[in-house]
């Protein structure tokens, strides 16, 4: 696997709100993504990973004052700052987003062709026949039996697994160098479910995509992922390489979430439940470094964690941000 | 969320003094609203040249229009609320029983409903209004058939949307009779909506109200309507505009604040359209 | 789909029927017809040929059969009234001014109630979307009847700028289009602006985000045909809104249409033509919902299957 980089992600903030009540659901994050790697985003419902993933293609959340800060970098490209236009012009070639619910991400009333040629038509003229033919091998790519007849039907008359599928086909047709997928088998049966994992690691072979995976479920990302970033209340708390972290979680976070992961074998133990509750959205004063944020749930917490925990880069481009980091064993 | 505050508190003020008129009108009526003097005819309004003795003027009789006004709120509120009354108790029992029975009953009940949508009711309230000649009884009841289908709509609609919880579940297999779940799971529950449907239609019944007695099939004089007042006016248009302007201008006053306080009950029910981007 | 043709059809048979029998039966209990065509010289002879001659004499029943066959022969029966003109031919003469009337009312409020509702969710929290606002809410609470006379008054006895009723050219329309159409156009802003926030805020206009297309074509191709759908299913209602308007309106302006027909018919008793006119006006009603809903299974590919 080369290590080239093609996104780089530094000092990432999402906030919205007036000025003085700031609230930023994404909070100075930082990654990198390397050629045809995939990454996890795991993190808790409400721990800002869907706005990050929507920040990743330079759209802020629909909500009062909103401001996506930072940098983000594609193959050494800075996006931010870029014209609306410019931006446009990456969405669905350069970078392609794959959302949770694929009914939804479907308008009802259009044919699913036209959804999905979109894509191309949005950023240049071609000609019916070639734009058809394009349509025709993305339906193709993502295994959608009888195309032809696909591209005249609506999203009601296919089943779910299909739909997720012309969803995927809308994200690859622009050939993305990097696909970022939020939650995308959530709706999904879980014999579909696996199905369409499979489906989008041939794709990710076949085209040499970078994959960013956003979810919730751990079983999801060791079958996909390389490496994982765990993010609890809009920070990374800690990333790692996929084995490394279920072998020897560092932050006492992550090690709380992978216990929570019923496992097949071994003794049927009580599933473990982290206490308390995450803060939603975390208010950030600027000037004021702010205390651990999981200090409140953390077994391991003591006075110094009301000081913004260090990041601590460890072997294998792992980072824990911890005062006190577990033991690795 | 930007929202102009001090105007739905200026709706609600409104919809206050409609009430308190409507309830206090024999002591806050400056002089009996039904006596006339002929000395007193077409009085303007204070500030146009009349007198403090009538401070928005007389009319053709040389009644008072303010004394009429207040008495006029109150032919309002009372048709408004026994048409509502009536309308939606009977629209949301039919819809009620239709959404909870299934199958025929529902069937029949609502081809009924679109058949009372398909039938353009105002020349049914006029037919009745000559027929029967023109009665408070009578407003009140055409109104209520123009109604009653749209809680019967509502009705079915949350009726069938309960009854898809598991706590109805519950209630039958503990045996509990239809009447007893209607009673204390359905009703309780769909009661919020009703309410909001039955807040957005004082508005429309309002209307409703003056534009029958405008077309003199209303509440029948010397009862002082608020359409009875415009349509009285009407003659005098050149000479005497106030005896058009109030009336006018109190029905539309009070249905706008109506619409308002019913906007603000349906977001704060329905909250569907306030939540994207997880404001706080 | 079909089927559910089929099933509107014979519903707006059903409520035609009922709508003749109603009208038939409030017939009946009005005061005697005969009393009042008759002169007072009239002897009782005078008055037996009379009956016979409308009919009268007949069982109930069979006089709503016989004005059921006439009905379907379009013989709705003579005017009572003057000339004693037949009253389908009285009614058909007025009716292309209230077309006209309601025609140019539903033109000008989805001229304006469209791009004002769009514009109005797109410029959401902006002073656009506040004015809109304010109009839809005026639109809404002001009396038809007194809002006609309102604008008589000020451009017709004050300025002198328009005729003050009656028809002619085009600025005897100005008036009373604007009276019918304002309630119109208020519901469609706030149908069209709500509809439209719904489906700017959909997952599908953030896919469409997504896949890089822009703010515009999001706008036409996407958001644009989902919001127009509930304007298209209130389309009756509007239409509903615009017959109940007319008797006012036309009655205020004077306008020569069925509307003002209706309602003098009425006040003479000349039950025929009231007959002729509800009628027709439910006809009219019925055949615009059919159209509605012809229309909205065109426009929404999940209705065309008729799976629900």
């Amino acid at each position: 696997m080369s290590n080239d980089i093609v996104l780089d992600v530094r000092n990432l903030r999402v906030s919205f709100g007036p000025e003085e009540t700031r609230l930023a659901p994404v909070d100075d994050i930082s990654f990198e993504l390397n050629q045809g790697e995939t990454l996890g985003i795991v993190g808790e419902s409400g721990s800002g990973k869907s706005t990050l993933g929507m920040a990743l293609m330079c759209l802020a959340p629909a909500a009062q004052n909103a401001r996506i800060e930072g940098s983000i970098k594609l193959q050494g490209r800075e996006l931010m700052g870029l014209s609306a236009d410019e931006m446009r012009s990456i969405r669905g070639h350069s970078m392609a987003m794959i959302l949770q619910d694929p009914m939804a991400s479907l308008n009802p009333v259009r044919l699913l062709g036209d959804q999905v040629g979109e894509v191309i038509t949005a950023h240049q003229m071609i000609s019916r026949d070639s734009l058809k033919s394009r349509v025709l091998k993305a339906f193709t790519s993502v295994r959608i039996a009888s195309p032809e007849q696909r591209i005249n039907a609506y999203p009601h008359q296919i089943s779910g697994g299909m739909r997720q599928r012309i969803v995927g086909a809308a994200a690859i047709i622009g050939q993305p160098q990097v696909l970022i997928a939020d939650e995308p088998t959530t709706s999904l049966d879980v014999t579909i479910q696996a199905q369409y994992l499979d489906l989008l690691k041939d794709l990710q072979r076949e085209m040499g995509m970078a994959m960013i995976f956003i979810t919730h479920d751990f079983g999801v990302v060791a079958k996909m992922c390389d490496r994982v970033a765990v993010i609890y209340a809009g920070q990374i708390v800690e990333t790692a390489r996929v084995r490394d972290l279920f072998r020897t979680p560092r932050h006492w976070y992550t090690a709380a979430l992978i216990a929570c992961v019923p496992k097949l074998q071994g003794e049927a133990k009580r599933l473990a439940a982290i206490e308390g509750q995450p803060p939603r959205l975390v208010s950030r004063k600027p000037d004021q470094p702010t205390a651990c944020r999981f200090a409140p749930r953390c077994p391991a917490a003591d006075k110094v964690c009301e000081q913004a925990p260090p990041e601590t880069q460890l072997a294998n481009g792992a980072m824990v941000r911890c005062w006190h980091p577990r033991e690795a064993s | 969320m930007i929202r102009a505050r001090p105007i739905l508190i200026f709706a609600m003020l409104i919809f206050a003094l409609f009430v308190l008129a409507s309830i206090a009108a024999p002591w806050i009526a400056p002089t009996d609203p039904l006596l006339g003097s002929l000395g007193k005819r077409l009085k303007p309004p204070v500030w146009a040249g009349g007198t403090w003795a009538n401070l928005l003027g007389t009319d053709a009789q040389g009644r008072d229009v303010l004394a009429r006004l207040i008495y006029g709120a109150r032919i309002s509120l009372t048709v408004s609320l026994v048409a509502i009354g009536i309308a939606g108790s009977i629209g949301t029992s039919i819809g009620v029983i239709a959404g909870y029975k299934g199958g025929w009953t529902d069937r029949i009940f609502m081809r009924i409903v679109d058949l009372a949508l398909s039938i353009p009711v105002i020349l049914l309230a006029l037919l009745f209004g000559v027929v029967f000649g023109p009665s408070f009884t009578n407003v009140v009841a055409v109104i209520a058939l123009v109604l009653w289908s749209q809680y019967a709509r509502m009705a079915r609609g949350e009726t069938l949307r309960i009854m898809r919880e598991d706590y109805i579940d519950l209630a039958r297999t503990s045996g509990l009779s239809a009447l007893q779940i209607i009673r204390r799971h359905i009703l309780p529950n769909i009661a919020g909506v009703i309410i909001v449907v039955a807040t957005l239609q004082v508005g429309t019944v309002i209307v409703l109200e003056a534009s029958l007695s405008f077309l003199g099939v209303g509440v029948p004089p010397p009862t002082p309507s608020w359409g009875t007042m415009v349509a009285d006016g009407r003659s005098y248009l050149t000479t005497a505009w106030w005896l058009c302007l109030f009336p006018g201008l109190a029905i539309m006053l009070v249905v706008m604040s109506v619409n308002m306080i019913g906007d603000e009950l349906t977001d704060r029910l329905n909250p569907a359209l306030r939540r994207e981007g997880g404001e706080p | 789909m079909t089927r559910a043709i089929i099933t509107r059809c014979a519903e707006a048979l059903i409520a035609l029927f009922l709508m003749s029998a109603a009208i038939f039966a409030l017939r009946r209990v009005t005061g005697d017809p005969v009393a009042l065509l008759l002169s007072d010289s009239a002897t009782e002879a005078d008055r037996m040929a009379l009956t016979a001659n409308l009919g009268l004499d007949q069982p109930l029943l069979t006089q709503y059969v016989i004005f059921l066959r006439d009905a379907l022969h379009g013989d709705l029966g003579r005017s009572l009234i003057g000339d004693r003109q037949p009253a389908l031919d009285l009614v058909l003469s007025r009716l292309g001014y209230s077309l006209q009337l309601a025609g140019v009312a539903l033109v000008f409020s989805f001229l304006i109630g469209i791009p004002l509702g769009v514009m109005s969710a797109v410029h959401r929290g902006r002073f656009i979307d506040f004015a809109a606002r304010l109009l839809a809410l005026i639109g809404q609470s002001v009396p038809v009847f007194w809002l006609g006379i309102v604008l008589i008054f000020l451009f017709s006895v004050t300025l002198g700028l328009l005729p003050t009723s009656g028809y002619g050219d085009w600025r005897h329309f100005i008036m009373p289009a604007l009276t019918l159409g304002l309630f119109t156009l208020a519901a469609i802003t706030r149908l069209c602006r709500a509809s439209m926030l719904e489906a700017l805020n959909s997952e599908y206009v953030k896919f469409a985000r997504i896949k890089g297309v822009s703010e515009n074509q999001i706008l036409i191709k996407h958001a644009l045909r989902n919001s127009l759908m509930p304007v298209v299913t209130f389309m009756g209602t509007f239409f509903a809104a615009m017959i109940t308007g007319a008797v006012v309106v036309e009655t205020v302006f004077s306008w020569p249409g069925i509307g003002r027909l209706a309602y003098e018919s009425i006040l003479r008793r000349d039950f025929p033509v009231v007959q002729a006119t509800v009628l027709t006006m439910t006809l009219l009603f019925i055949s615009c919902n059919l159209a509605v809903d012809l229309i909205y299974l065109w426009l929404d590919p999940r209705m065309r299957q008729g799976a629900k």
